[in-house]
């Protein structure tokens, strides 16, 4: 396509030098094919492409996220800062030296001074939205003998009561791939809660024959995305493997 | 209901003689380089729009907003409880040594040390791979200016640090061995003095740490840790290299 653009540049250009009052054609093509115009397309075909190379980039820049990025750090220093709140207490957050029960987070009251236990981003259930999927690699440092294997864990069910809203209660299914006795997935369903306060999502096996661990997420990367979770023991919540969990992007092109 | 849509039909029949009558005021033949103009124009003012927001994209991907991020990043993991510690030794912890690696990102895993840059990849992710451009070339010279210094010789207000060489066992290459000058110049009362101690050293890959050797029989060495993301400057410590007691720490800058 360029290269028929430059001909016909070219031959504009040559055209152009013609007496314009010489001939009839001259001065057609050469009212057609303007020198000028033809160096205006070659610009415009320079656009084009360039305009192809920036959708190439505008895909790198998707993966850099500076607000995720400022909040991860926000919400990593915090952790590391700790507060002066008492377990079980949420700390109102900002400047607010003040501290709630966690029983009074995301309730529809205002509990906090500054209204932080009932802000949009405290009480965002996106983290455990009926659907999502979870996965990530289980490390085993105790209680079993397991290689490093894929974990996931699905959210099958959310409610949350009208008369106690501080809590979503979940269903989900934890499925594991690693291979015992040829057989490869085991999974198991799982019901528990999802408490705002500390961002922690409590999975414990239903129907537990099988000496299955829970599940112990906590959402703590500043996002509802990623969270560290640990297979612990029910009763002494001793951790027998960490778990570092993503959530699942279903691609839309997929459904194509 | 109707009464209003005629009020609608009628102030766009106003609409469009008002447009027709302007038409026909400003009506005048374009002339074929007015038009060309135009084009041109309309063609320049494209360029500088996607130029422009081919510069806020830049912007955002700017590596060196991304090493400033990846820097703070590091500054909070060294606050954090390090990650790889399941299979340290008491004592090891204790001191602060880690003879293993975490690759990070969204699939944390532990891997040696040893692994690390050795042309294999060991993390599931591949992050041990990635990062393996030695910052301490040959001819690299960095510079130290004093923090505190409670054990050095000569107790200089600078150190400079002059890599001589550096090679790299092909078959190992997660230790680097350098060769390199530690350059002091001192004034006292009585003279100026002005050292070149040359010395070995080796770079770890997975700690991104510049370990020298002691130069002089006092037992003193450098560790120079740098923080994985900007490789122009480092912490520099000098430790007695028995107890591995930090006595002197100099913040180097490359020159």
């Amino acid at each position: 396509m360029w290269r028929l653009l430059i001909l016909s540049a070219l031959s504009g250009l040559i055209l152009a030098d013609q007496p314009q009052s010489s001939t009839l054609s001259g001065q057609l093509f050469g009212a057609l094919i303007d020198p000028r115009l033809a160096a205006n397309a070659l610009r415009i075909v320079g656009l084009e492409r360039k305009l192809t190379s920036l959708k190439a980039k505008l895909h790198e820049a998707e993966k850099i996220d500076p607000h995720g990025f400022i909040d991860e750090i926000e919400a990593r220093v915090s952790a590391v800062e700790g507060t002066h709140c008492d377990d079980g207490t949420f700390q109102c957050g900002g400047n607010e030296q003040e501290c709630v029960s966690d029983l009074f987070v995301c309730d529809g009251h205002k509990d906090c001074h500054n209204g932080h236990d009932e802000d949009k981003d405290v009480c965002d259930p996106a983290p455990v939205k009926a659907g999502n999927v979870f996965s990530g690699t289980s490390h085993w440092k105790d209680c079993r003998i397991h290689e490093d294997h894929v974990t996931h864990i699905t959210i099958t069910g959310t409610k949350r009561r009208k008369f106690f809203q501080s809590r979503i209660w979940v269903k989900a299914h934890v499925e594991s791939n690693f291979k015992e006795d040829g057989d490869e997935t085991h999974g198991f369903d799982a019901k528990g809660y999802f408490n705002f306060a500390q961002r922690r999502l409590v999975l414990v096996p239903i129907e537990d024959d099988d000496h299955h661990l829970g599940v112990v997420c906590d959402f703590n990367h500043g996002d509802n995305e990623r969270a560290d979770c640990h297979r612990v023991l029910e009763v002494t919540r001793h951790i027998c493997a960490d778990l570092f969990v993503t959530l699942e992007h279903h691609e839309p092109h997929e459904h194509k | 209901f109707r009464q209003a849509d005629t009020m609608k039909s009628l102030r766009l029949l106003l609409a469009a003689v008002v447009v027709v009558t302007a038409v026909l005021a400003d009506h005048h033949e374009p002339t074929h380089d007015e038009l060309i103009d135009k084009v041109v124009e309309r063609t320049g003012k494209l360029t500088h729009d996607i130029y422009e927001f081919e510069s806020h994209i830049d912007e955002r991907i700017d590596p060196e907003r991304i090493e400033r991020a990846g820097s703070l990043r590091a500054r909070v993991e060294a606050l954090e409880e390090p990650s790889c510690q399941e299979h340290e030794d008491e004592h090891d912890i204790a001191e602060g040594l880690s003879h293993y690696h975490q690759c990070g990102g969204d699939d944390p895993q532990c891997i040696s040390n040893l692994f690390v840059c050795d042309g294999i990849n060991d993390c599931r992710n591949g992050e041990d791979e990635k990062h393996c451009t030695l910052p301490t070339k040959a001819g690299d010279r960095f510079v130290g200016d004093v923090v505190y210094d409670d054990c050095t010789k000569r107790r200089p207000d600078h150190i400079t640090v002059f890599i001589e060489t550096v090679s790299k066992a092909a078959f190992f290459t997660p230790l680097p061995k350098l060769h390199v000058h530690i350059e002091i110049e001192s004034e006292s009362d009585e003279d100026d003095s002005h050292v070149s101690l040359p010395t070995d050293g080796t770079y770890s890959f997975a700690e991104n740490k510049l370990i020298v050797y002691a130069p002089e029989d006092d037992g003193l060495g450098l560790v120079g840790l740098f923080d994985g993301h900007n490789f122009d400057r480092f912490v520099g410590n000098i430790v007695h290299t028995l107890s591995r007691e930090p006595c002197a720490q100099f913040i180097f800058h490359r020159k």
